[in-house]
């Protein structure tokens, strides 16, 4: 090979390089490879992949693929599949101990380009929880709350309001109890879904401020308030009979499956179930915040579900960000996101001309104000805290359930795990 | 001829015509055998000695699944593992389904096999019917198994409460006291089909002059099982302990189906505490460690066993 070869070749490459390594420009196709978990409804995830399906016929130089899997088994495989670089976007916690741990190894992408370039106007407090070390690396997924969905043909046939005391609470469950009906559908089989009680009552108790202190290290988990938080839901209510037989041998399918078949009053849950909870029963459901316990204010958790990343190894990155743009859309927005799958994107949301079922009306009367600013929301805590402080949460519950464990030793094991935790600068950074 | 032998030239030559023979069959045994054991041996070392040496290595590092840097942590996770409860209670559930989750297979195998070895009419109906859950993947089983135990709608319970046993009714997965053993109970109904198919194979090995001799002799049932069935199927006894043994202490998927190791940590294993720390909280070289002390304990055991079968057939 002559020295002319080597130099020309040389350059060709070099020109090659300088145009073909990123798709900034380029014509494309792009495949783009999109995980996501599983929705529990297979009818909802038969109309995400519906969605899908629309941009891509409307996208021609854009072919997304779809892979839905399991949320366990998402979190086992994702740094295999981000490593060997088939994955372009992704759907993850947001959490420190979860997209925290991605972008902190460097492997998802800077989504800050993307915010300016297409002047998505994502609430303050859901990007901050997408801001890693400073770099925003996601958008912010559905906005949810955890509440208490309940059979209004039920309540109405006894008279009863939405509680707003504890008390009140209590009248309800015991009049529900003694027609041998389960005044609450609480299945804590997979263990998470005890988190997300514990989040009602801690949040009503110490208020947003209270939760913000804990989470930065500010105020204990184990101290008197905290400890009462895990006691009313845990025994007092365990031991007062409001739950169905043995709840830690419940599914969470299974305690839906109650509320839905008329068995039981009422089931704590958040707000991404109301699109089931519509498919699947024939009477009116309301919605309604954990009451006030002795006085307090009500600040049910609210936050994010989730939120969208993209690898910082995928070769079709401008491709992802404007298959982004498009499903957080105004447009996509009004036809998929608020009718279908009753997800609520966190950014400004014009719902005019929206049909919504009545349940789903409720649910976004109730969060019309969750940019933080109207009212006092609490946090679901398991998205924010590390994953040590949530295994506690949830096997400590189920002990406390099982009545093997008090709410104080609890309360004292989830100090613990946070204090090692924040050791190891797994928490959330205080803004 | 007596010359030619006396020749020390020749007397050499002859006996190096066939050793280099010898040879070439030798170099050609060699070749073949490279052909025949080559394939299995790198298959061997690619999926069974390297992930061994990588999650040893992995063992000796302090990793959380995602960073690209690894810090070397000698036997700091070792040592860790000596002082954490949440290990030795998991270990103590292993051992518990050592021994109830060998036993219980074998003895039933066992006496089903001799059953249908000793003239049992619709041996084969049988013997398929017992192999069937074998075949059945263990998510299914697990599956089906927490449905009978199911405290709203499962069969058990509702069984219990037909007969007047109401009190006996309880959410089975859900109770510290009950759950290892609703969950072992499911894995002993997974693993017997195989013991009773091993061992029916071993008894029809078994020369049957023997067992007539022993009745002669005037040996009872259970004479005859102990000195005459149970020695001529001890090579298969031997292999039926190791592979559930061993098996005993890599439980993972039907406890984590039934009961994701809960409640609490009831029947958390060695297997599902060391995914819970490398996938769930990210402490992949924790998670490692206990791996390694789940593969030391099963190959110090497979060892044993194999050496007392040995011993036994010397």
């Amino acid at each position: 090979m002559t020295r002319f070869s080597i130099l020309a070749i040389t350059a060709i490459l070099a020109v090659a390089a300088c145009t073909g390594g990123s798709p900034t420009g380029a014509a494309g196709p792009f495949d783009i490879t999109f995980l996501v978990g599983i929705a529990e409804d297979p009818e909802v995830d038969q109309q995400a992949q519906a969605q899908i399906e629309e941009f891509n016929a409307s996208h021609p130089n854009i072919k997304v693929k779809r892979e839905a899997l399991d949320n366990d088994q998402l979190r086992t495989i994702i740094q295999t599949r981000l490593g060997s670089g088939d994955v372009d976007i992704f759907g993850y916690d947001t959490g420190p101990g979860f997209g925290g741990v991605l972008a902190k190894a460097g492997l998802v992408a800077d989504m800050k380009p993307a915010y300016d370039k297409y002047g998505w106007k994502t609430f303050d407090w859901a990007k901050a929880r997408c801001t890693y070390s400073g770099v925003l690396s996601c958008l912010p997924g559905a906005v949810e709350e955890v509440g208490i969905f309940y059979n209004k043909t039920m309540f109405d046939a006894k008279g009863f309001k939405e509680p707003e005391t504890l008390e009140e609470f209590r009248t309800i469950m015991e009049a529900f109890k003694a027609d041998k009906i389960v005044p609450l559908a609480f299945g804590d089989q997979p263990q998470w879904p005890a988190g997300h009680q514990y989040s009602m009552t801690l949040s009503n108790i110490v208020g947003r401020a209270g939760m913000d202190a804990r989470l930065y290290g500010e105020a204990k988990w184990n101290d008197a308030d905290g400890v009462k938080a895990i006691d009313i839901f845990f025994r007092q209510f365990k031991e007062a009979g409001y739950f169905p037989r043995d709840p830690n041998a419940v599914t969470y399918e299974d305690a839906n499956a109650l509320f839905y078949a008329k068995k039981a009053a009422m089931v704590p849950t958040g707000t991404w179930l109301v699109a089931e909870i519509t498919d699947n029963t024939d009477f009116e459901v309301g919605f309604f915040p954990f009451p006030s316990i002795d006085g307090s204010s009500i600040s049910p958790p609210a936050g994010l579900g989730g939120g969208t990343f993209v690898a910082a190894n995928s070769d079709a990155k401008d491709a992802a960000f404007e298959f982004i743009d498009w499903l957080i859309s105004d447009e996509v927005t009004k036809k998929w996101s608020l009718p279908v799958f009753n997800v609520i994107p966190a950014q400004p949301v014009d719902t005019t001309g929206v049909e919504v079922s009545p349940l789903f009306q409720q649910v976004l009367d109730d969060l019309a104000s969750s940019s933080g600013t109207g009212r006092d929301f609490g946090y679901n805590i398991d998205v924010l805290t590390p994953a040590g402080f949530n295994d506690q949460m949830f096997t400590g519950f189920q002990e406390v359930l099982n009545g093997t464990l008090t709410p104080q030793v609890q309360a004292d094991k989830l100090q613990a795990a946070y204090e090692k935790a924040m050791a190891a600068g797994e928490t959330i950074p205080k803004p | 001829m007596a010359g030619l032998a006396t020749s020390p030239g020749l007397g050499i030559a002859r006996q190096l015509r066939p050793r280099r023979a010898a040879g070439r069959r030798r170099a050609t045994s060699w070749g073949l055998v490279a052909v025949f054991v080559l394939p299995s041996v790198l298959i061997y070392a690619l999926f069974m000695v390297w992930p061994f040496v990588g999650t040893f290595q992995l063992s000796l590092q302090a990793w959380d699944g995602f960073a690209p840097e690894r810090t070397f942590v000698g036997l700091d996770n070792y040592v860790a593992l000596i002082n954490d409860g949440e290990f030795w209670a998991a270990l103590s559930h292993n051992l518990i389904w050592a021994v109830v989750g060998t036993i219980a297979p074998i003895a039933i195998g066992l006496a089903l096999a001799i059953m249908l070895w000793s003239g049992a009419r619709f041996r084969l109906a049988f013997r398929a019917i017992y192999f069937l859950p074998v075949i059945l993947p263990i998510v299914v089983i697990g599956i089906v198994w927490g449905w009978i135990y199911n405290p709203l709608f499962g069969v058990l319970n509702t069984l219990f409460e037909a007969v007047g046993l109401d009190d006996w009714a309880k959410g089975w997965l859900g109770d510290p006291s009950t759950a290892l053993y609703a969950v072992l109970a499911a894995a002993i109904w997974a693993t017997f089909g195989f013991c009773v198919v091993m061992f029916l194979a071993g008894l029809q090995g078994i020369d049957l002059n023997l067992v007539d001799a022993a009745k002669v002799d005037g040996a009872n049932a259970w004479q005859r099982a102990r000195y005459v069935l149970l020695p001529g199927i001890a090579p298969v006894f031997t292999f039926v302990l190791t592979i559930t043994l061993v098996g005993a202490f890599a439980v993972f998927d039907i406890v984590y189906v039934m009961t994701k190791g809960g409640p609490g940590t009831a029947t958390e294993t060695m297997a599902g505490y060391s995914y819970k720390m490398a996938f769930g909280r990210n402490f992949v070289g924790y998670g490692s460690a206990i791996s390694m002390v789940i593969a030391v304990v099963s190959l110090i055991l497979a060892v044993l066993l194999l050496r007392f079968r040995e011993r036994r057939r010397g």
